[in-house]
């Protein structure tokens, strides 16, 4: 029984940590959130480190890795608030990747492992075709904004659209995240081409299973930051740290967590051996992740008293990130919904 | 990542697997049989512990020296997962030899081990533990049971109370004030008490669910001869500590809870004035929840396997696993209760096939969520050990226990 990432890749999450830490403090991210801007060094630094291109097989510039790296680099995303376009690695790309035709692959894929390029999914609702033309408006998209192609579902397809092409349009949407951009595409008439797979689930169980992660990054730093926290504050003449109203909220929020923790980690290991359980394991992940997130959000601003709702203190961007990924790839109550027709079905994992 | 077990984890598996299918009873399905009477039960579970032992299942992890089956912590686990899938009379031994006997290794003499350690294992004698008192439970140094060394004896005055199995059982590990002017916990000490010495007078509780498995212990003038003694006089809380420790090693024990499971299975078969049960978005909303929860205890339990395989003691995350499963039993056994309107409120025997087990999970949930450290206590020791967060200010550990009890 080795239930645990590699001692390799247990190293390579910790650089992966220490290098966001410095390339996205959580300085940038509180700045983000005025400005709205991506965080291009943290995006190059994961470019450096090859996580751009470990979901993307050799044959178009990838390394191969598989989604593990991605995984841990998630993780570390999520630990540091980052604003990185993840649609475009969690989603996009691992769509493309196994839906896009040859040609498709060999143009996008080189240029999303490099990170000379970002790609979007734009597949909430369907839009119409006509002569492999697209017409319509999608919104919120996330990711969109700046993104060099979009992935969209018309008549039962997927279509690529090149964003450079003139008869698109983008338009930045206000979000409560500005770190996780969001914007209104509208299609005219845009030329687009025909993806060779339509089964868009294996790329969104990798989307679900990376943002989980994701999530678990965000609340063990939330965590952390209470407990520190909770050790200096004092309140009638004790740190509150030592209270247990604090101390069994915080003991929770562990708890909640560490399951969370187990679930992602069996996601990813179904993920990464391709095992026919991942719709099953990858369900669970999100599901808990998700709950971890808002409640280690919600829970640790409330032990900073008052100055956990300003803008200086660190709550609102785990509260604002935890909001923004559960509103991400569906509702946390459809995918328990979801997860329950499976378990009555009487769907069990591999292990 | 691989969940597949060592080579000689997975031969002891497949041998262990074809020992229960020649010797283990017939498997019944969820949910534990139940008992008539102790003399029945008692009996079935000697039977069973005499088999183990003669196989070297009784004790995996203990010294082949004692009767044990000399294996490791990873094989007793093994050995669980797959016993688990038969009916066999459990309870009897668990406090015995996942908490008396491992602390009776550690502390106790030669002498000690030689008397006890085999017969516990082989079964032939069964063993309680006699901690809590009626003003001493989650604060255990408060206890005020006395033992006062009078030549080569020691003479116990006081009373013990939850003591489970106390009823059938021949020995005890018992902690005892030995010093009243030292400080709360430095007045302590373990002993073994032979629960047929005159003296000891057990007396049944009838408990929430009308079973009597535990016990008042009434202790007048019992002598414990000094060799019975595990730790110097005043060391006994380290003692105590060892053994509850111990406690929490035990991992992977049953407690017979349903889970996310048994309300799939009911629901899918239950049949409410509103449709059936598993149709309804609150009962999927609670089976996905409750499944989250059970499915990442086992997983967690594999994380422990994880790091015992690499010689490491298991992490913190054991102490989450009676925290989470204790309430959530509670709550899906409430839920399929009230599934069952006016029904909901007949003895689990009158609501047909699998509902005892439902009953049980109502009742025993919340013995499960005080027994072995409340769900409070649990929170505390997570938040302190594991989070590193102070200790609630005390007054009372620093002055001698007699003034603090007086
Ligand atoms: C089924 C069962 C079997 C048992 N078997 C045994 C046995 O074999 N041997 C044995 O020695 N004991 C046994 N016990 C006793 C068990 O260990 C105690 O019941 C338990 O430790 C709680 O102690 P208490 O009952 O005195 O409750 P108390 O300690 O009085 O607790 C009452 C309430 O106060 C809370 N509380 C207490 N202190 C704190 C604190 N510091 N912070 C927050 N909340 C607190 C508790 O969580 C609880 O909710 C058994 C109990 C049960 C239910």
């Amino acid at each position: 029984m080795e239930f645990d990432f590699s001692e390799d890749y247990r190293l390579l999450a910790d650089q992966l940590r220490r290098a966001l830490e410095e390339a996205a403090p959580l300085e940038a991210a509180r700045k983000t959130v005025d400005t709205g801007q991506i965080n291009v060094t943290a995006w190059e630094l994961l470019g450096e480190m090859g996580i751009l291109a470990s979901g993307i097989s050799t044959d178009f510039g990838g390394n191969g890795l598989g989604p593990l790296p991605l995984c841990l680099a998630a993780e570390a995303i999520g630990w540091s608030v980052a604003a990185i376009p993840t649609a475009s690695l969690y989603h996009a790309t691992p769509l493309i990747q196994s839906c896009g035709s040859p040609e498709q692959q060999d143009r996008w894929l080189p240029a999303l492992a490099s990170g000379s390029a970002t790609a979007c999914v734009a597949t909430d609702s369907a839009l119409a075709v006509e002569d492999d033309h697209i017409t319509g408006v999608i919104s919120p998209v996330s990711g969109g904004t700046g993104a060099s192609v979009a992935i969209v579902r018309a008549n039962n397809q997927l279509w690529l659209v090149d964003m450079a092409e003139n008869a698109v349009e983008q338009e930045a949407l206000e979000s409560r995240d500005p770190g996780r951009q969001l914007c209104r595409i509208t299609f005219r008439n845009t030329p687009a081409t025909r993806m060779t797979g339509d089964d868009a689930d294996l790329a969104l169980n990798h989307a679900v299973v990376c943002v989980a992660f994701e999530q678990i990054g965000g609340a063990s730093r939330a965590l952390n930051g209470a407990i520190d926290y909770s050790r200096e504050r004092r309140a009638f003449g004790q740190t509150i740290g030592s209270y247990q109203a604090i101390k069994h909220k915080l003991a929770d929020i562990w708890t909640k967590i560490e399951i969370a923790r187990a679930h992602a980690m069996y996601a990813a290991w179904s993920l990464g051996t391709g095992a026919v359980d991942l719709p099953l394991a990858a369900a669970a992940a999100r599901a808990s992740a998700t709950e971890a997130y808002l409640f280690a959000a919600q829970e640790t601003l409330q032990v900073h008293g008052g100055y956990g709702f300003t803008f200086e203190s660190d709550s609102h961007l785990f509260y604002r990130r935890a909001r923004a990924l559960a509103a991400c790839y569906g509702p946390a109550v459809e995918w328990r919904s979801r997860l329950a027709a499976r378990l009555i079905a009487g769907e069990t994992t591999k292990h | 990542m691989d969940f597949a077990d060592s080579p000689i984890d997975a031969q002891f598996r497949a041998q262990a697997r074809e020992w229960l299918a020649a010797h283990a009873p017939v498997t019944r399905g969820r949910g534990r049989v139940a008992w008539p009477d102790d003399a029945t039960l008692v009996a079935a579970a000697r039977e069973w512990q005499s088999k183990k032992a003669a196989a070297g299942y009784a004790a995996i992890a203990l010294p082949r020296e004692y009767g044990g089956g000399g294996g490791t912590t990873t094989q007793q686990i093994i050995f669980r997962q797959e016993e688990e899938r038969y009916d066999v009379p459990f309870g009897v031994y668990e406090i015995g030899l996942g908490m008396c006997v491992p602390t009776l290794l550690a502390l106790g003499s030669d002498k000690v081990k030689e008397r006890f350690v085999a017969r516990a294992i082989s079964g032939a004698e069964i063993w309680c533990q006699l901690f809590s008192e009626p003003a001493a439970g989650s604060d255990l140094a408060a206890l005020r049971t006395k033992a006062v060394k009078t030549g080569e004896n020691w003479l116990v005055d006081g009373q013990k109370v939850w003591t489970t199995g106390a009823q059938f059982s021949d020995y005890g590990l018992l902690l005892a004030r030995t010093d009243s002017s030292a400080t709360k916990h430095a007045g302590l000490t373990l002993f073994i008490i032979d629960m047929r010495a005159p003296g000891v007078e057990v007396r049944p509780i009838r408990q929430l669910d009308g079973g009597v498995e535990f016990n008042e212990v009434f202790l007048s003038g019992v002598m414990i001869p000094d060799e019975f003694r595990l730790t110097v006089p005043g060391g006994g809380w380290a003692g105590a500590m060892t053994t509850l420790m111990f406690e929490r090693l035990n991992v992977g024990a049953n407690i017979g809870l349903i889970d996310s499971s048994t309300l799939i299975d009911i629901s899918r078969r239950l049949e409410t004035s509103t449709g059936r049960a598993s149709d309804d978005p609150h009962v999927r909303d609670i089976i996905a929840q409750a499944y989250l929860n059970d499915r990442g205890l086992k997983l967690l339990t594999y994380r422990t396997l994880t790091n015992l395989g690499r010689g490491q003691l298991p992490g913190p995350e054991q102490s989450i696993t009676k925290l989470v499963i204790a309430s959530q039993a509670q709550l899906i056994a409430n839920l399929l209760l009230d599934l069952r309107g006016q029904e909901g409120a007949l003895v689990g025997s009158a609501l047909g096939d699998g509902w005892e087990a439902v009953e049980r999970s109502w009742s025993f949930g919340a013995a499960m969520r005080i027994a072995g450290g409340t769900d409070e206590i649990l929170r505390n020791v997570i938040a302190e050990r594991v989070l590193g967060l102070p200790a609630a200010k005390r007054d009372d550990t620093t002055r001698p226990f007699n003034e603090d009890a007086a």
